[in-house]
């Protein structure tokens, strides 16, 4: 059982693209510490996969290589912040762990194929000042940042530490073709911020611009100008509506 | 219920009794968990091996497996500098912490 016990964690470890000689290692070490205790390994230490999950991103950083595994597949995607949750949790199901965020906001994932891990994820919003404390507070529970965006603050965990051997996927789906995610909600939210801001922009010219040879300041003239803005947009909006209707 | 409250109250402050464990010089997994045990808390290598590896990551103590003649061998943890400092100013946090709720408790007659 002992010996069944360690051999199951280290390929689990070895699934995780964890050196070889840190795996024996890591192996030779809970092994002594099971033989001094006397204790059943999964007693003591849960079950393989998901003991090994909470053990392999410690290990990984001390990799020599560093870097993720060539075989292991990856998608890069992004979804608007109204459903990114949801759509987060639906494709850690199929085995996809976010690594990082980049630059542009896109969730960069990969799956092992041989040995995936179904992953859950959570979003909290937190001052740039306050990630660490943050962190520090969730990581008692399996979660681990995995990037971020604006005041967004993303965090992982494998479903094998809540789960253990169900937290594996047998059957990993096919890699998604769609990369971009973006809902009605979004859409609707980009059209009333681009209204509003045609609106402000017009209302700055009305009001307090050059052409109103006002006195700069964000007083009466500003607000006049903002609704005559308004205005002007919402009419904009509707002649063109009008032009659609006759087309 | 009560195991669920000493759960949670022990996750908040695991790192630090594993860092003050440390402070008399180095140790491994097991013998730590033993001295755990022997102040009363009870926690599986499961539990202590996660918290470990945070620790080495987060630079607080460093680790070193040295190969036994008989035997698996083991990985030794010994407390950093930057350990011992923070184990200090968490520390000091964790006791203004429990001297809050000692006031509240006494207040509400708990003694």
């Amino acid at each position: 059982m002992t010996t069944a016990y360690f051999d199951q964690l280290a390929g689990h470890l070895r699934g995780h693209g964890i050196p070889e000689e840190e795996i024996i290692t890591t192996v030779d070490d809970l092994a002594a510490y099971a033989a001094e205790s006397g204790a059943d390994p999964e007693e003591e230490f849960g079950p393989a996969a998901g003991f090994a999950a909470t053990l392999a991103p410690a290990a990984q950083e001390t990799a020599p290589e560093g870097g993720p595994d060539p075989a292991a597949e990856t998608w890069v995607w992004t979804a608007d912040a109204f459903r990114d949750r949801e759509y987060l949790n639906r494709y850690g199901e199929q085995g996809w762990e976010v690594e990082r965020i980049d630059h542009l906001g896109r969730f960069v994932s990969r799956r092992d194929p041989e040995r995936p891990l179904r992953w859950e994820y959570r979003r909290e919003t937190v001052l740039p000042a306050k990630h660490g404390a943050l962190a520090e507070r969730l990581a008692p529970d399996g979660w681990e940042p995995c990037g971020g965006w604006m005041y967004f603050q993303y965090f992982k965990r494998p479903k094998a530490v809540s789960e253990g051997l169900a937290g594996e996927l047998d059957d990993a789906p096919a890699t998604p073709a769609r990369r971009v995610f973006f809902g009605r909600r979004f859409y609707a939210f980009m059209v009333v911020w681009v209204l509003y801001m045609a609106a402000l922009i017009t209302g700055i010219v009305l009001g307090v611009g050059p052409l109103s040879g006002g006195d700069h300041e964000f007083g009466p003239d500003f607000v006049g100008g903002v609704l005559a803005g308004i205005a002007v947009v919402v009419l904009l909006v509707l002649i063109t509506l009008r032009r659609r209707r006759r087309r | 219920m009560t195991a669920d409250r000493r759960a949670s109250w022990l996750k908040g402050v695991l790192d630090l009794l594993v860092l003050a464990g440390l402070t008399e010089g180095e140790n491994y997994g097991y013998e730590i968990a033993k001295g755990l045990a022997e102040i009363g808390f009870d926690i599986k290598g499961g539990t202590l091996y996660p918290v470990l590896n945070r620790l080495e990551e987060a630079g607080l103590v460093t680790a070193e497996f040295r190969a036994t003649e008989r035997g698996p061998g083991r990985r030794y943890y010994t407390l950093t500098r930057q350990g011992r400092d923070t184990l200090t100013e968490q520390g000091a946090l964790w006791l203004a912490f429990d001297e809050s709720v000692r006031s509240a408790l006494a207040r509400g007659g708990v003694r």
